[in-house]
């Protein structure tokens, strides 16, 4: 057995259980393990056994200095041809993932796509799998997509690898031999196994290439790879160096001119185990082999080999290629223009962290440049790195193209640029500044009579003063910006305004009329296919809502944000919508997935200051009402990010919250501090919002500003009526609002239902307060209901497991538990000691008995959807 | 990495039989919470076998949340703690 199979049936028996359960809808598995794990080797062993009937359709990433935009689609295309082909070719995204999606519905016997190397995937291949994993209830195809999982916190595939859940995804871990596995490898050699499991990490490539070395015990991997090419001729080894420097799957030809050697040091090679013949072309056999190959190189021959690469591939080679080998071969004459093509394609095909890398590239080399190409390139440079999320990236970018546009003919350009700069400016905090730059564009573009960019450069403004708390003149110029779209006929300079409009109403208390306005710009946006509209504006009609109260309403419309702006991967709108949805999430007592929000937006390598204090504060709000640690560090982070942007709207809920994490902590100074710094903000403030104010208010000993409106439960708060103001929350579906107002009453009844609500919802620093409270008032606190962490289960099953006790209960055997869940024998076995450990019983006839004895009613779990009842 | 102290209650007690069964059950956990970078370093349970302390390397409060919801396993408490020991003078000096 190849050392790759070792220890692997259960992950076999994994994948053909996938396999099985292809039907109408497919499946998705993420195969992952490091580098030298048996991934691929499983895989083809996978398609040896089990894929011999089946078309299967193979990709592989691979790792360049810029990945080729969608290269996995790239050599699928080579294999399928056809409408996939040309859509590629044309540089049509959209075309070309809804041609893939045709390829695997179309044949009767399911298709099984093989994704290699996803952790070197470009952002477009990263899109690909997203959206296809989200069609998989109505794909009858088998996606295999395999990936190391040594990545950091802020790779790429981290964030997408969060979105990959549901019930067609499935997971697969290989985990490193153990100690028997490479004593049976060993098996009467010299070596000893323990020392070899040791120094391998029982990694079944290590493990192989110290097995493949005759004598000694090399120190490292790196030299027991580098052994093997010692006794290589000296024209194999300049192929070898050539190999590493291609990467993947590369003709002989190719080979042959880069390593300037014939075609049989190439076979040498093949003839050694280095490399390996894959339909004609030469590939690593392993990557890291190809990695120790081009570590040792000196810097000059790499560069050497990136620059015959380069002129080997001639001018017709593919653009991303060309300028990855012009990058390695350190060319200043070909970078600049080669960066800047493929950065153009990347860009086409929806690759867009890759083009604002590229772009950068070129810039890297502006004394090449021409001024136009200069300025082009800023300008591009500018607008990806905004779109990822580089912020202050994107503003290098623009202040420098601002700094070029000198001449008077530069006029036009110059307003637009400053446009769009000052709202960078302002967002970066740089608040005098921006507004300054702001309104120096609508200065040169106001005589120059209605255009778009009016109409754009007023809808900023109008959105810049709504943020700001301005709510009258953000209504006054948003107006005239709806004037001057209206008259130039530009549709989404039009709906821009019309959404920031109602925003600003709805901020001023016009609650009614703006909330119709958002939803006719939210249909027109809709109806011209603007995505960033329709996201940013769903999200603000979203924050109206609740900021209204009305939190169940705000739900739909924050996840349809989320939604649009994943799709059209949009990165400063979804870490914004997050935040937005982890906002109602909190209201209305989902506190994972509230927390699992703001995490998500954290994972991200850069954040603009607004979305990383936004999520900040949630986390910071979640782990003062939990009880958790670093409550308040959080939520002080999150105002030293949000203040210098000089909105009230952001940093008060902010103090809120520091005031509620101070009371909760019986820190009253702190409380009166923040609640003032609240009060002096309190003319800039949503009414919903102030009427939240009112309760820290009252909390606070403070007095209500007697001109400051205040809409309801404000002034229940205010007069301590707290069950009023519960009664308000419960008919919103806020648990949380609701147990925090009883926790204020003078009524024992009240008080015990606070205590147990808040107990149920894992807020063990209110509920203290509340039992305070209750022996205050001299009565005992007999604890009641289910306890917080227990109350879905006594013995803290998983989903899964419970679902395995029920079957369990009924007496089946682990095959049969097998057969009913689709999951390999192996994977029960897991599942039944985990669940034999949990409910401390020996044997299985016990379950039954244990499961009852803790109020865990097996007859209720619902193996669909995993939900459990308890008594309690 | 910072360090973590759990509470966590188990009010019927909590059993890992000495065998291969309780084994897997360690196993399971350490394999789930490896996915969010969360280690699990030793806990300390009370003769009741009803409270244990358990002490974790995680990268936040939320990761040990995280990881408790797929392992299925209570919290009370999450506590941000640093190592004191009693020769930590001694070494100093």
């Amino acid at each position: 057995m190849p050392v790759g199979l070792v220890e692997r049936a259960a992950p076999l028996a994994t994948l053909a259980a996938s396999l099985e359960a292809v039907g109408a809808s497919g499946r998705l598995v993420l195969v992952s393990g490091e580098a030298g794990a048996g991934k691929t080797a499983l895989v083809d062993a996978f398609r040896a056994s089990h894929l011999t009937a089946h078309r299967v359709l193979v990709g592989r990433c691979d790792d360049l200095f810029a990945p080729r935009p969608l290269g996995p689609l790239l050599d699928i295309a080579r294999q399928v041809g056809g409408p996939l082909g040309s859509a590629l070719t044309a540089g049509d995204q959209g075309r070309a993932f809804e041609a893939f999606l045709a390829e695997l519905c179309a044949p009767a016997q399911p298709t099984v796509v093989v994704l290699e190397d996803l952790q070197w995937a470009d952002e477009a291949t990263l899109d690909l799998l997203r959206f296809v994993a989200r069609r998989l209830d109505a794909l009858p195809s088998l996606i295999l997509a395999t990936h190391r999982d040594d990545f950091g916190p802020d790779h790429p595939l981290r964030r997408t690898y969060g979105s990959l859940v549901g019930p067609h995804v499935e997971r697969l871990r290989l985990a490193p031999l153990s100690v028997d596995a490479v004593r049976r490898l060993v098996g009467d050699g010299p070596q000893d196994p323990e020392a070899l499991h040791a120094r391998t990490g029982g990694n079944p490539f290590f493990v192989t290439e110290v097995l493949g070395q005759p004598g000694s015990l090399p120190d490292s991997v790196r030299d027991a790879v580098l052994a093997r090419t010692a006794p290589l001729s000296g024209a194999a080894r300049d192929a070898l160096d050539a190999a590493a420097v291609l990467g993947r799957q590369v003709t002989p030809e190719l080979l042959c001119q880069v390593g300037d050697c014939d075609a049989a040091a190439v076979d040498e090679c093949v003839a050694a185990g280095l490399l390996v013949d894959e339909d004609g072309r030469q590939t690593f056999r392993h990557d890291l082999a190809r990695e120790a190959v081009e570590q040792a190189m000196t810097p000059l021959r790499r560069r050497q080999l990136h620059g015959r690469a380069l002129d080997a591939l001639g001018d017709d080679g593919d653009v991303v290629q060309r300028a990855h080998h012009a990058i390695g071969a350190g060319d200043r004459v070909a970078i600049p223009a080669l960066a800047a093509a493929a950065a153009d394609r990347c860009v086409a095909l929806g690759a867009h962290s890759e083009a604002a890398t590229l772009y950068g590239c070129a810039l890297e080399h502006r004394d090449r440049l021409g001024p136009a190409e200069l300025r082009r390139l800023l300008d591009a440079r500018a607008h990806e790195c905004e779109r990822v999320e580089q912020p202050d990236d994107a503003l290098a970018a623009a202040l420098e193209l601002r700094d070029l546009l000198t001449e008077p003919g530069d006029a036009p350009q110059l307003a637009e640029v400053e446009s769009w700069l000052g709202c960078l400016l302002l967002s970066a905090g740089r608040v005098e500044e921006g507004w300054s730059v702001l309104r120096r564009a609508l200065e040169r573009l106001e005589p120059l009579g209605p255009s778009e960019a009016l109409a754009r450069t007023l809808g900023r403004l109008a959105g810049n003063q709504m943020v700001t708390g301005s709510w009258s003149s953000a209504v006054e110029v948003a107006d005239r910006a709806l004037a001057v779209a209206d008259e130039v006929g530009a549709e989404p300079e039009a709906v821009y305004a019309l959404g920031i409009k109602g925003s600003a109403l709805s901020g001023a208390g016009r609650f009614d009329e703006g909330v119709t306005l958002m939803a006719e710009a939210l249909e027109r946006a809709k109806a011209a296919d603007l995505a960033r509209d329709v996201s940013l504006i769903a999200a603000n009609l979203s924050n109206a809502l609740y900021v209204s109260g009305d939190y169940a309403a705000a739900l739909p419309l924050v996840d349809e944000a989320v939604r649009v702006a994943e799709l059209h991967e949009l990165r400063v709108r979804r870490s914004c919508s997050l935040c937005e949805r982890a906002e109602v999430l909190t209201g209305l007592g989902r506190w994972d997935e509230a927390m699992a929000d703001a995490t998500a937006v954290l994972a991200q390598p850069e954040l603009s200051p607004i979305n990383e204090g936004a999520a900040r504060h949630h986390l910071g709000r979640l782990r003062a009402r939990r009880g958790d640690p670093d409550a308040r560090t959080e939520l002080l982070r999150s105002l030293e990010l949000l203040a210098p942007l000089e909105q009230a709207q952001l940093t008060v809920p902010v103090r809120m919250s520091l005031a509620e994490a101070a009371w909760l902590d019986d820190d009253h100074d702190e409380l009166r501090a923040q609640v003032d710094a609240c009060l002096a903000h309190v003319h800039l403030l949503e009414p919903g919002m102030a009427a939240t104010l009112a309760v820290w208010v009252r909390r606070a000993g403070r007095r209500w500003p007697p001109a400051a409106e205040l809409p309801p439960p404000g002034p229940w708060a205010l007069a301590g009526d707290v069950r009023a103001v519960a009664t308000w929350w419960d008919e919103r579906g806020c648990p949380y609002l609701v147990a925090d107002a009883l926790g204020d009453s003078d009524d024992e009844d009240d008080l015990r239902a606070a205590h147990d609500r808040l107990l149920a919802l894992g807020a063990r620093p209110r509920a203290r307060l509340v039992a305070r409270r209750l022996r205050d008032l001299g009565a005992r606190i007999v604890p009641r209901g289910p306890r917080p962490s227990t109350s879905a289960n006594a013995a803290g099953l998983t989903a899964r497991e419970l679902e395995v006790s029920r079957l369990l209960a009924e007496g089946l055997t682990n095959s049969a538990i097998a057969a009913a869940l689709v999951v390999s024998a192996k994977t029960v076995d897991h599942h039944v000691s985990s669940v034999l450990a949990k409910l401390g019983v020996a044997t299985r006839r016990d379950v039954a008995r244990a499961a009852a004895s803790r109020g865990i009613d097996l007859r209720a779990a619902d193996p669909q959807d995993g939900e459990v009842s308890a008594a309690t | 990495m910072p360090r973590y102290l759990v509470q966590r209650t188990f009010p019927d007690g909590l059993k890992f039989p000495i065998d291969d069964t309780g084994r897997q059950a360690v196993d399971d956990i350490v394999s789930s919470n490896s996915e969010g970078l969360v280690t699990w370093v030793h806990s300390y349970v009370s003769d009741d076998d009803r409270t244990t302390w358990c002490i974790y390397d995680a990268p936040s409060p939320e990761a040990i949340r995280v990881a408790a919801g797929k392992t299925g396993l209570p919290v009370d408490q999450i506590s941000h703690v640093r190592v004191l020991d009693p020769y930590f003078y001694r070494a100093a000096s």
